[in-house]
C-alpha cells in the first residue's frame, strides 16, 4: 500500500484517492459508511487530473 | 578472502583472465562459466555460457558494453538446481538485481560461484560498436575511466552508469579489480584461500589504499552527479501534465519491460485482456477527454511499473537502453525507485537477508513523512 501511494505520488496523482481500510464481513455498517466517506471525499477533490490529458 | 595479483605482464589482460578462467574450470572450481566474450568481427560483446575450457576463446569481460542485465540469464540457470557449480561473471548492477530476484524466488545462489568485475561504465551497444570499428584500446580506455575520463571517440558511457557509484561488484566469491589500478601491469583477484589451490600465476598482495581512494572519490563524485539529476527530474515532473509530457513519446512496445532484470512476470497484466479495449471503449474515451493519445494506456503502463519494480530498481539502466523512444526511463524510476525505497530503509541487492518490504507489512509504513 504504502509502495502504491508513492507510486501515485511520483504521478501527481493524490495518494488519498486510494483507501485502505480492515472491514470485517459482518461490519456491514462500517463499510456502508467507510464508502460514503470515501465517495464524499473524492467529490470534494473533484476530478482525477489525467482529465485534463490526453494521456491516459 | 585474500588478495592476489594476477599478473598480465607482457601478455594482454583477456588472454591472462583466460588462463585463469580455464584454470578455474580445469581446479572443477566451476563447471561452467557465463562469460562475456567479443563476436568474430569484435563490434559485440555477448554473454556465452562455456562449457568446455577450450570455449574460451574471445573472452572480453572487462569491454565497456553491456547487451542486457545478465542477471535474468542467471536466473534462467539456476532458477531449478542446474546440477554443478556455475560461474558467472558480472557486473555490480547484474548482482545486485541477482539478488533481488533471488528475493523474489526467480534465481538461487546455491550452485553458483559469482565472478564480480569492476565497472566504471558501459557503452550503449552501438556507440560501443561504432568504437571499436575506429579502433578501441581496452587498456587505455580502463586506464582513463579510472582517471575520471570515460568519454572516447565523441561518445561516453550510459547516463545510468555514470550516475552509478557501484564500482566494484557486491557479494562476490571472486573479484576481479581494475579500478584505480594499472590494468596492464596486474589485476587484483580477491577470493577465498582454498580456491586458489589450483591456480597458478596468482601472487599474494596486500589491500591496495591507492585503489580504494580512488574508488571512494569516483563513486562519490557519481553520487552527487546522481543526486543532482534525479533533483531536476523531480523538479521536471512537478504534475501530472508535466509527467505525461516526459513520457508522451511512450509506443508502448514494453521494450523497457524487456529489458528490466527485475520484471519478471509470465503473464504481464498488459498482456491481459484488460487492456484489449473495443473500438467503443476507445471511442467513448476520447469523447469523455475530447482526444485521447493514441496507443492508449501509456502512463498507467509506467506507473504500474514503477509500482511493480521500483522498490527493486538497481538503476542498471537497461529500460532507457532499450527504449526507441529515448525516453528518461532510467531517470524515473530511479527518481520513484528512491522514493519508494526509502520508506522502507530499503536499498534493493544490498543483502540477501534484508526482507523485502512486500512480503512484510510494517507498523510505520504509511505514517505520513
Amino acid at each position: 500500500m504504502a509502495i502504491l501511494k508513492a507510486s501515485l505520488e511520483t504521478f501527481s496523482i493524490n495518494p488519498e484517492r486510494v483507501w485502505f481500510k480492515f472491514i470485517s464481513a459482518s461490519e456491514g455498517k462500517l463499510f456502508a459508511q467507510t464508502v460514503t466517506e470515501m465517495v464524499a471525499r473524492l467529490k470534494q477533490m473533484g476530478p482525477i487530473p489525467t482529465k485534463e490529458i490526453w494521456e491516459i | 578472502m585474500k588478495t592476489y595479483t594476477l599478473k598480465t605482464g607482457s601478455s594482454n589482460i583477456n588472454s591472462a583472465l583466460t588462463s585463469f578462467f580455464r584454470e578455474l574450470m580445469a581446479g572443477g572450481v566451476v563447471g561452467a562459466l557465463l562469460v562475456p566474450q567479443e563476436v568474430k568481427s569484435k563490434k559485440s560483446v555477448v554473454m556465452t555460457l562455456v562449457k568446455d575450457p577450450k570455449g574460451l576463446k574471445s573472452i572480453n569481460p572487462l569491454a565497456p558494453v553491456s547487451l542486457v542485465n545478465a542477471a535474468r540469464l542467471v536466473a534462467n540457470l539456476s532458477v531449478t538446481n542446474p546440477g554443478q557449480k556455475i560461474g558467472v561473471v558480472l557486473r555490480s548492477c547484474e548482482v545486485r538485481a541477482l539478488v533481488e530476484l533471488v528475493k523474489l524466488h526467480q534465481a538461487t545462489l546455491d550452485d553458483l560461484v559469482i565472478i564480480g568485475i569492476d565497472c566504471l561504465g558501459t557503452f550503449e551497444p552501438l556507440a560501443y560498436r561504432q568504437l571499436v570499428t575506429g579502433g578501441f584500446d581496452l587498456e587505455r580506455w580502463l586506464a582513463a575511466a579510472t582517471g575520471g575520463e570515460t568519454s572516447a571517440g565523441g561518445h561516453d558511457i550510459r547516463k545510468s552508469c555514470a550516475m552509478c557509484g557501484h564500482i566494484e561488484a557486491e557479494h562476490a566469491q571472486i573479484s576481479i579489480g581494475w579500478a584505480g589500478l594499472d590494468p596492464a601491469a596486474g589485476l587484483l583477484i580477491r577470493m577465498d584461500e582454498q580456491l586458489v589451490g589450483q591456480l597458478t600465476n596468482l601472487t599474494e598482495t596486500g589491500e591496495n589504499p591507492a585503489r580504494e581512494q580512488t574508488i571512494g572519490r569516483i563513486r562519490a563524485a557519481r553520487e552527487t552527479y546522481k543526486e543532482q539529476q534525479l533533483q531536476e527530474f523531480m523538479a521536471r515532473i512537478k504534475d501530472l501534465s508535466a509527467m505525461a509530457d516526459e513520457l508522451a513519446g511512450c509506443l508502448r512496445c514494453y521494450n523497457c519491460r524487456q529489458a528490466c532484470p527485475i520484471c519478471f512476470c509470465q503473464e504481464c497484466v498488459f498482456n491481459s485482456q484488460l487492456f484489449k479495449h473495443s473500438p467503443e471503449d476507445y471511442l467513448g474515451l476520447a469523447g469523455l477527454k475530447g482526444a485521447i493519445e493514441m496507443p492508449t494506456d501509456t502512463l498507467l503502463f509506467h506507473l504500474t511499473r514503477t509500482n511493480h519494480m521500483g522498490l527493486s530498481c538497481v538503476g542498471c539502466g537497461q529500460c532507457e537502453s532499450a527504449c526507441p523512444a529515448k525516453l528518461p526511463l532510467s531517470l524515473l524510476f530511479q527518481a520513484a525507485g528512491k522514493k519508494i525505497q526509502d520508506i522502507f530503509g530499503y536499498v534493493p541487492g544490498r543483502s540477501i537477508d534484508e526482507i523485502l518490504p512486500q512480503t512484510t507489512y510494517q507498523e510505520n509504513e504509511l505514517d505520513p513523512r
